[in-house]
C-alpha cells in the first residue's frame, strides 16, 4: 500500500490519514474528525483549488498547503 | 436568601460553550487566570428565582486524562473546588462524539447537569433527539439550549438551582471482559479511607487501568503494601485483554454511548441529497469561481435595488424612463424612510413652531435617531440576503468558490463572510473576522475591511451621483466599488509578500461543508440579528450622540452662543482654515469651507456627509445642496471618492479598538486610509480632468 500526502491522492480514494505533519491547523484538523486512522473519502480534488473530503457525514473543504501536510495510505482506489 | 449556587461549565471545544457561558452571564464576566497556568478563568455571579449562581467557565476540553493543563484544571475544580452543580455541554450536531466527555464526567461526579447546544442548527440538519429518554438514561437532567436564540437558557438556570446540592449516583459503564478487574481494584480503592471519601472507587479503578498519571501516583503514596496488588490486578488484566487498556475503555465508552444513550433516542432524517453534478460545481476550480462571483453579483444587486433602487434607477434613468425610475426610487427603502422622517419632522415643526428648540428636537434628535434607523432596514435586508446563503449552506460553497481567487491576494476563502457582511456596514464585517481561523489573516482583515463601501456610504455616493448628473454620476459608484475592491485586493496583496513564509502558509482555508437545504426564515433571522444587533448597539449609539453633539457644534458661534446660521459656528470657523487640505482634490472656491466641514463631519459617521451640507447650504435637499457648493464634476468625483475611503466611521474604529485591543493598530487603520483616499483623490480629480476636458 503506497503512502503519500492527500494533496496527490485521486479523486474517488479513500485513504486512511496516517500523520499530520505539523502547522496551526492541528487542532481544527482534528476537531474536524481529520486525525491519524480516521478514514476519509477523497471527494474532489482536480490537482488546482482546494481539495474536498468526507469523513462520516460531514463533507470538508481544504486548501492544497494544509493537505500537503496530511500524510495518508491509500486503502482503495 | 439561600446560600450560593458555584457552578463549572465544561464542554469539549467548539460546542459552543463561550457563547453559553456570555448568554448566561449577559457579559458580565470577571476574567483572570487559572492559578499557576496562563489559561483564562471567567466568572460571574447572576441571579435566577432568588438564588445567587456563580457560573465559571473552564477551559475546553476532549476528556479528563490529566495530559494537559486544561484537563487537570478541570480535575482539580471537580475533585477540590466542591462545585454544587457541573453543567457539561453536549453539541446535537455532533452527539456521539460530544457526549463521551458527559459520560466521563458523569463516571466521576453526579452533581451534572447536562446541556445539549445548538439544538436549531441540528434540527435544520435533520437530527431529532429524545431528550427526556438521554436524560432517563444517564440519571441526571438534559436540558436543549439554543444559546443564540437564548431557548432553554431558563430551563437550563432552573434545573441548576433544583439540581444543587442533591446528590445523584454517579454513571457505571458496562465495561465487558473488563469488568471482573474493574471489581477487584474498585474494592481495593474502596478500602483506603482517604481516597474513598474524595474519588468514587470506581472511577480510581478505571483511571488506574488507563495508566492516569496522577491516580497512579495517589495510589503509590497512599495504598501502602496494597500498590503491589494492584499493579498485579492490571498486568492480569492486560494480558486477558490482549490491546492497549486506556484505547480499550476508551472504545467500551463509545460503544456504551451508541449502545446504551443513543439507541432509539436519536433519529436523523436523512436530507434530501442533491445532484452531485451540480454542486461540483462549486469544487471545479474553472466553473466555481465564475459561478461563485455571478450568485455574489446577482444577491448584491438585488440588495442594491429592493434598498435603494441603484443600479437599477440609473439604468431606466439612461433608458428615458425616467418616471418609471424615479418611482422605484421613492419606494426603494431609503426612500420610504427618508419620506416618513420628512413627514414627521414637519408634523414637529408645525405643530410645535419654530424655535431653537424644535430645530434642536427635529435636525438634531430626530435626524440622529433618524440616521440610525435609517439604515436598519439597509442592513437587515443585506444580512437576510447573507443568512439565506448562510442557512442553505451556499456561502460555504461560495467560499470555496472564491477561494482560488483570493489566495492570489493573499486571501483565504474565509474572507468572504467579513467582506460581505461589510458591504452592509463595517462594524458587524470587523466583528465577523472572529471566524476567521488563522490571527494574521484576521488581523489583516480586520485593517481591510473598513474600505469597503457600506450602506450607508452607498447613499451619501448616490446622491453625489445624482447631483453630478450625466454620464459621470451614472459611472461614479460603480467606479468607486471597483477602486474599492481594487484597494483590498492590492493593500492585502503588498501585506501577504511583505509577511514571512510562516504567516504566508496561514492563508488556507478549511472549512465544513454543510447539506444545502430550502433555508429557514428563523434561522436567516438569527443569523441576521446576530450582525445586526452590533449595528444597533454600537454604531447606533455612537451614531446618535455624534449626531446630536456635531448638531450642537454646529449651533454654537465662536462666542459660546445658539446661532441659526451654521457658517458663524465653531465647526465652520475651523473648517475655512482647514479647507486648503481639500485643495488637491479640486474643491476651492467660496464654499469650499462646506466640503471640508462635511469631511470633518463625515469622520463621526459617514451619512451625517449628507445632512450636513444640506443644512450649511440651506438648501432643501441634498442634490441642490451639492450643486450649490460649485464642484467641477472632476472634484465632485475626487471629493467622493475620498469620503468614501478617507476613514472607518467612528463606530467601527470603535469595534476596530475592542477586536484587537491595539491602539497602535486602531491608529495605523486610520492613517492607512487617510493617506490611500488622499492620494487616490488626488489622482482621481486629474485623471478626471484630462478625461473630461478631451470630451
Amino acid at each position: 500500500m503506497e503512502t503519500t500526502t492527500l494533496d496527490l491522492t485521486r479523486e474517488g480514494s479513500v485513504v486512511t490519514v496516517l500523520e499530520i505533519r505539523g502547522g496551526g491547523w492541528v487542532r481544527r484538523l482534528y476537531q474536524m474528525g481529520i486525525l491519524p486512522g480516521s478514514q476519509v473519502k477523497v471527494v474532489f480534488n482536480r490537482g488546482v483549488g482546494p481539495i474536498v473530503v468526507r469523513i462520516g457525514d460531514v463533507e470538508v473543504s481544504l486548501g492544497r498547503g494544509i493537505a500537503r501536510r496530511i500524510v495518508v495510505k491509500v486503502t482503495q482506489g | 436568601m439561600s446560600r450560593q449556587i458555584i457552578v463549572g461549565l465544561v464542554g469539549q471545544p467548539n460546542v459552543g460553550k463561550s457563547t453559553l457561558f456570555n448568554v448566561l452571564t449577559r457579559g458580565n464576566a470577571i476574567v483572570t487566570n487559572w492559578p499557576g497556568t496562563t489559561v483564562e478563568r471567567s466568572e460571574a455571579v447572576i441571579r435566577h428565582n432568588n438564588s445567587e449562581i456563580k457560573i465559571i467557565d473552564l477551559p475546553g476540553i476532549y476528556g479528563l486524562s490529566y495530559l494537559t493543563p486544561e484537563e487537570r484544571i478541570t480535575r482539580k475544580f471537580i475533585t477540590e473546588e466542591n462545585p454544587d452543580v457541573i453543567v457539561v455541554l453536549a453539541d446535537s450536531t455532533i452527539l456521539e462524539r460530544t457526549l463521551y466527555l458527559v459520560i466521563e464526567i458523569l463516571e466521576l461526579t453526579g452533581r451534572v447537569v447536562v446541556a445539549v447546544t445548538k439544538v436549531d442548527e441540528a434540527h435544520s440538519r435533520g437530527v431529532h433527539v429524545n431528550y427526556d429518554l438521554i436524560s432517563k438514561r444517564l440519571g441526571v437532567p438534559v436540558v436543549p439550549v439554543s444559546a443564540i436564540k437564548g431557548n432553554g437558557i431558563d430551563q437550563l438556570l432552573s434545573s441548576i438551582v433544583e439540581k444543587a446540592g442533591v446528590e445523584y449516583p454517579v454513571l457505571r459503564v458496562e465495561y465487558g471482559e473488563l469488568e471482573a478487574f474493574i471489581n477487584a481494584i474498585e474494592e481495593l480503592f474502596a478500602g483506603s479511607r482517604q481516597l474513598s471519601s474524595k474519588y468514587p472507587p470506581r472511577w480510581l479503578a478505571l483511571k488506574f487501568l488507563e495508566g492516569d498519571v496522577e491516580v497512579e501516583e495517589l495510589a503509590r503514596r497512599q495504598m501502602g503494601g496494597v500498590y503491589s496488588e494492584l499493579c498485579m490486578v492490571r498486568e492480569e488484566a492486560k494480558r486477558r485483554i490482549g490491546q492497549d487498556l486506556a484505547a480499550f475503555i476508551s472504545i467500551s465508552r463509545m460503544h456504551f454511548i451508541r449502545e446504551n444513550i443513543l439507541k432509539d433516542a436519536l433519529i436523523i432524517v436523512p436530507l434530501k441529497k442533491i445532484e452531485k453534478s451540480w454542486y461540483r460545481l462549486f469544487y471545479n476550480p474553472f466553473t466555481a469561481p465564475l459561478l461563485s462571483l455571478g450568485i455574489l453579483l446577482v444577491v448584491f444587486l438585488a440588495v442594491f435595488i429592493v434598498n435603494t433602487g441603484f443600479p437599477l434607477t440609473t439604468i431606466l434613468d439612461k433608458l428615458g424612463y425616467t418616471e418609471l425610475a424615479s418611482i422605484i426610487g421613492e419606494y426603494s427603502i431609503s426612500g420610504i424612510i427618508d419620506k416618513l422622517f420628512t413627514a414627521l419632522s414637519n408634523y414637529i415643526v408645525n405643530s410645535l413652531g419654530e424655535s431653537p428648540w424644535t430645530l434642536f428636537l427635529v435636525d438634531g434628535l430626530l435626524g440622529g435617531v433618524a440616521s440610525v434607523i435609517v439604515f436598519i432596514p439597509l442592513i437587515l435586508i443585506v444580512m437576510m440576503a447573507l443568512g439565506a446563503l448562510e442557512d442553505s449552506g451556499l456561502l460555504p460553497r461560495l467560499a470555496i468558490g472564491v477561494h482560488l481567487l483570493l489566495n492570489k491576494a493573499g486571501l483565504s476563502g474565509h474572507a468572504l463572510l467579513p467582506i460581505s457582511i461589510s458591504m452592509g456596514c463595517n462594524v458587524p464585517g470587523v466583528m465577523s473576522t472572529r471566524a476567521v481561523p488563522s490571527s494574521s489573516q484576521r488581523l489583516k482583515l480586520i485593517l481591510l475591511t473598513p474600505f469597503i463601501p457600506c450602506q450607508a456610504r452607498l447613499v451619501v455616493l448616490l446622491a453625489i451621483a445624482t447631483a453630478i448628473g450625466g454620464f459621470a454620476g451614472a459611472l461614479l459608484v460603480p467606479f468607486i466599488y471597483v477602486v474599492s475592491f481594487i484597494i483590498v485586493f492590492t493593500l492585502s496583496y503588498i501585506i501577504h509578500r511583505l509577511t514571512t513564509s510562516e504567516r504566508r502558509e496561514e492563508v488556507e482555508l478549511l472549512l465544513e461543508i454543510p447539506p444545502v437545504h430550502k433555508p429557514y426564515l428563523k434561522v436567516m433571522w438569527w443569523f441576521t440579528w446576530h450582525y445586526l444587533k452590533h449595528f444597533i448597539t454600537k454604531a447606533g449609539t455612537v451614531i446618535l450622540i455624534v449626531s446630536i453633539a456635531s448638531w450642537l457644534l454646529q449651533h454654537t458661534s465662536l462666542g459660546f452662543m445658539y446661532t441659526d446660521n451654521a457658517s458663524e459656528s465653531i465647526i465652520a470657523s475651523a473648517s475655512r482654515g482647514l479647507s486648503i487640505i481639500l485643495r488637491p482634490l479640486g474643491v476651492s472656491g467660496d464654499y469650499s469651507w462646506i466640503a471640508m466641514y462635511a469631511v470633518i463631519i463625515g469622520f463621526l459617521a459617514k451619512e451625517l456627509v449628507l445632512s450636513t451640507i444640506v443644512t450649511a447650504t440651506g438648501a432643501s435637499d441634498p442634490i441642490e445642496a451639492f450643486k450649490t457648493l460649485g464642484l467641477s464634476t472632476p472634484s465632485a468625483i475626487s471629493l467622493a471618492l475620498f469620503i468614501s475611503l478617507y476613514i472607518p466611521c467612528l463606530a467601527t474604529v470603535a469595534t476596530i479598538h475592542s477586536e484587537t485591543r491595539s491602539w497602535k493598530y486602531t491608529i495605523l487603520s486610520i492613517i492607512l486610509m487617510l493617506i490611500v483616499a488622499y492620494s487616490l483623490g488626488v489622482l482621481a480629480f486629474h485623471i478626471a480632468n484630462i478625461l473630461l476636458t478631451i470630451n
